[in-house]
């Protein structure tokens, strides 16, 4: 097992007197926030988790808790970051954030659910409250002269996933917009209370299918931790693998519609031909086109071998990969046409990014060096896989979109000397106690990867029978969505579409 | 040229006038098939918008609540205003349908009409969007309005006729015979490109291909049509972007039919001419990006610019 990926904690809740203080320091040590999360204790009390990212020249995270029954702290005066964690807790479990600037549901609108009725207590018994109106959703207005509200989705006039953006305007320029997401909440957390770490980890590798792998390996991180399993060398090679061939076909495809919704078709197409060729390429790897159930507990599955057909396949697809992302990075950095479209627009500074401690693309491009396979590497990070960091000061959208091509690049280097590296075929893909039947053993870890869009963070207790008591999941779009209200600000409203795309969150993943 | 009227001159020219118009979604198809062709797409069938629009004809209207009868009569009006240019153009055709009616001013200001419904129409749904469509439309047809009258205008200094049908006569039988100056109709082509692809929501102004709400202008407009009103509006579209290449069409290399023994040649010569244009749009929207929208008027000022000196050429010529 790794050394990377520890954390940092006092056994025991601190008092809530003693919160703010505490997390005033750690901030003052530079670290960000990781994710807030509770945790009901069946007897009437609640354990309010926090965590935060590793200092520098550390990979040790570092955790608070707090006990709490009613009400709890809010540390958002210190770092906004927090405000939706603890709108999520208010809505999740009933207690209330003091002090708190924006109290409004995050997830259950009062729309369609009674807010009384919080379903990740233990004593909810799952009975779903009657379908009508409890109440209203209060939207930030904006006044003045001549300001118009434009609101824009859920369903949008194309077909993509739900989301609600509602800007408010005077002509082009926007004032100020507001988002409000998780329409299609799936209770993915409930879900996986009561099942076994191995099926708990065929829901969590469908939780946003493009970042299947990403996701699933934070999942084995906190779960191998736990259940003290030795990963064999071979399928540490091939998990990385499979890692950074995902990464790839997600900056293709961002960078496909990059051009596609500047209108440069040609180009768009281009690089979804190229996509296409990694999809049939993970397929005939992992035997699924999104690379679901390709990793196993352990290890990967036999289907996932990487074998010398395999290995001639990849290396095509790499080679056409590289030259087409040469193709693309010379439009977008020498074709005026496209840089000044892209140039400029959708910034988002550096003290935002701090403050609303984002990851990924995001943070990079923003001038934070945050990088979850530099700061707190796993498998073969830091180690056989050396990664360099990248990052931009402007943040704007031609920042994210370079960023992107050089990971782009960055990852096909790191397949090949994987594929030259990898370990005599033969040796075990998982270890053998784990084929026959997967231990059972109670604790908690976390797990921290980097998916494509950032930062992936798993939270897993399990109990006395092995089985998940409480299980957190914590997307890098859950993260990085706040910050779209910011990188619009001063832009006009038809710009808005390439500032999404340049960020791509994903919308399943923020909505567990 | 005698304007005098019969019954060859009318069968003939409502022929024209059908013709045109059922040509409209060919061409418009064209574009579409050519650019899929460019992106490595197999690409529509070239006759796919006549099936779309006999699609939208037989579905059913959805009007939101706070229509009006302005969403009502609206398609209609502005199907009937290009309808009316398109039939004022002397295609292949000398006497066409609307010859008599097609004063350059009567067609600036009936196309202006077109737009005046357009907008209406966008505000009286109550979407978001058609607002924002429309007072971005207001803010493109401002922009090239004046360059379209000075196209005309030019046109008519250096013929001397005030009509469009006596425009072209004039450029067929004199410049084309080497005793004017051709130069003058090639400038007014470029600043006529320029204004075709902005009037018809053509990359870099506007992205006719679009599903993203907030880039839209032309079709965020018709957002909210549905069933035939839309088909209309497609097919008033369509028949827009014919408007456009016809002139350009005629300026480029006027070969017009006096007689009806010239029809066939001079329609197979029209239909060449629209399709090179076809190919030219379709080069054009496949080599750019689209615009930042507030770049977009500096392409208007070029426009203006261009139009501008020709006007000031053609005064020099008299």
């Amino acid at each position: 097992m790794t050394a990377s990926n520890s954390v940092d904690f006092q056994g025991e809740p601190i008092g809530r007197e003693n919160l703010l203080e505490t997390v005033a320091g750690v901030k003052h040590e530079g670290v960000y926030l990781l994710g807030i999360f509770a945790i009901d204790n069946g007897d009437g009390s609640f354990e309010i988790k926090y965590f935060f990212g590793p200092e520098k020249n550390s990979s040790t995270v570092k955790a608070l808790s707090i006990l709490a029954s009613i009400d709890f702290p809010s540390i958002s005066g210190i770092m906004p970051a927090a405000k939706i964690y603890e709108r999520e807790i208010m809505d999740m479990f009933g207690l209330f954030p003091l002090n708190h600037p924006d109290l409004k549901p995050l997830m259950l609108f009062p729309e369609n659910w009674d807010g009384t009725v919080h379903p990740l207590k233990k004593d909810w018994d799952k009975t779903i409250p009657e379908f009508k109106k409890y109440g209203e959703y209060p939207y930030k207005k904006a006044h003045g002269n001549g300001v118009f509200e434009i609101p824009v989705g859920p369903v949008h006039a194309g077909i993509i996933e739900p989301g609600h953006f509602r800007f408010s305007m005077r002509g082009e320029p926007v004032l100020q917009l507001e988002i409000r997401h998780f329409w299609k909440h799936r209770g993915i957390e409930k879900l996986c209370e009561g099942k076994t770490v191995s099926e708990a980890l065929k829901i969590v590798s469908r939780i946003s299918g493009d970042n299947s792998a990403g996701i699933s390996l934070a999942y084995l991180e906190a779960s191998e931790k736990i259940l003290g399993i030795e990963i064999p060398i071979r399928a540490k090679f091939i998990r990385v693998i499979l890692a950074e061939i995902e990464r790839l076909w997600n900056h293709v495809r961002d960078i496909g519609y990059i051009f596609m919704d500047m209108g440069y078709t040609p180009k768009a197409q281009a690089m979804f031909v190229l996509e296409e060729d990694i999809l049939r390429l993970n397929k005939f790897v992992a035997s699924h086109r999104y690379m679901f159930d390709a990793l196993q507990l352990g290890g990967v599955a036999s289907a996932s071998d990487i074998d010398i057909n395999k290995t001639g396949a990849i290396r095509g697809v790499l080679k056409s990969a590289g030259e087409k992302l040469k193709k693309a990075e010379w439009y977008i950095l020498n074709s005026p046409s496209v840089t000044d479209r892209i140039e400029l627009a959708g910034k988002i500074n550096k003290k935002t990014a701090e403050e609303l401690s984002l990851c990924g693309i995001c943070a990079r491009a923003s001038g934070l060096r945050r990088d979850s396979r530099i700061e707190m590497p796993y498998l073969l990070y830091g180690e056989t896989v050396q990664v360099s960091q990248k990052t931009f000061e402007e943040g704007d959208i031609l920042a994210r979109t370079r960023i992107r091509i050089m990971e782009a690049f960055e990852s096909i280097n790191i397949i090949q000397n994987l594929l030259a590296w990898l370990p005599e075929s033969g040796e075990d893909l998982i270890p053998k106690d784990c084929a026959e039947g997967v231990p059972v053993s109670s604790g908690w870890a976390i797990g921290n990867t980097e998916t494509p869009r950032g930062n992936a963070f798993f939270y897993i207790k399990t109990g006395e029978d092995g089985n998940i008591e409480r299980l957190k999941y914590i997307d890098p779009s859950f993260r990085n969505w706040p910050s779209i209200q910011y990188g619009i600000l001063g832009g006009i409203i038809a710009d808005f579409p390439l500032v999404n795309k340049s960020m791509n969150l994903s919308y399943a993943g923020n909505d567990l | 040229m005698d304007i005098s009227l019969n019954y060859e001159k009318l069968l003939l020219g409502i022929l024209q006038f059908i013709i045109i118009i059922a040509l409209a979604p060919f061409f418009a198809g064209l574009i579409h098939k050519l650019k899929q062709n460019f992106r490595g797409q197999k690409g529509i069938n070239m006759f796919q918008f006549y099936f779309n629009f006999g699609k939208l004809l037989r579905k059913g209207v959805v009007l939101s609540d706070e229509a009006s009868y302005i969403s009502i009569i609206s398609p209609y009006i502005i199907l009937s205003v290009y309808l009316i240019v398109l039939g004022m153009m002397p295609a292949f055709y000398i006497y066409s349908l609307f010859s008599r009616l097609s004063d350059i001013i009567v067609i600036v200001y009936t196309l202006g009409a077109g737009v005046f419904f357009l907008t209406l129409y966008s505000l009286d749904q109550g979407s978001p969007f058609g607002g924002l469509g429309g007072e971005r439309e207001w803010f493109f047809t401002m922009l090239s309005e004046p360059s379209l009258i000075f196209i005309f205008i030019t046109l008519a200094i250096y013929s001397r006729k005030g009509m469009l049908v006596s425009i072209f006569d004039f450029i067929q039988k004199n410049a084309l015979g080497g005793h004017f100056s051709i130069a003058i109709p090639f400038i007014l082509l470029i600043s006529l490109f320029i204004l075709g692809l902005s009037e018809n929501a053509r990359i870099p102004i506007d992205n006719p291909e679009t599903h993203l709400e907030l880039t839209m202008i032309h079709e965020a407009i018709i957002l909210e049509a549905s069933g035939k009103y839309l088909g209309i509006f497609e097919y008033s579209s369509y028949i827009k972007l014919s408007i456009f290449l016809t002139l350009m069409s005629l300026i480029i290399f006027p070969y017009i039919a006096y007689t009806p023994i010239d029809i066939p040649l001079a329609l197979g010569l029209y239909i060449f001419k629209m399709a090179m244009f076809c190919f030219m749009i379709s080069i054009v929207e496949s080599l750019n990006p689209k615009m930042r929208l507030f770049r977009a008027p500096n392409l208007l000022s070029i426009a203006f610019i261009i139009s501008l000196i020709a006007m000031i050429l053609s005064i020099r010529g008299v």
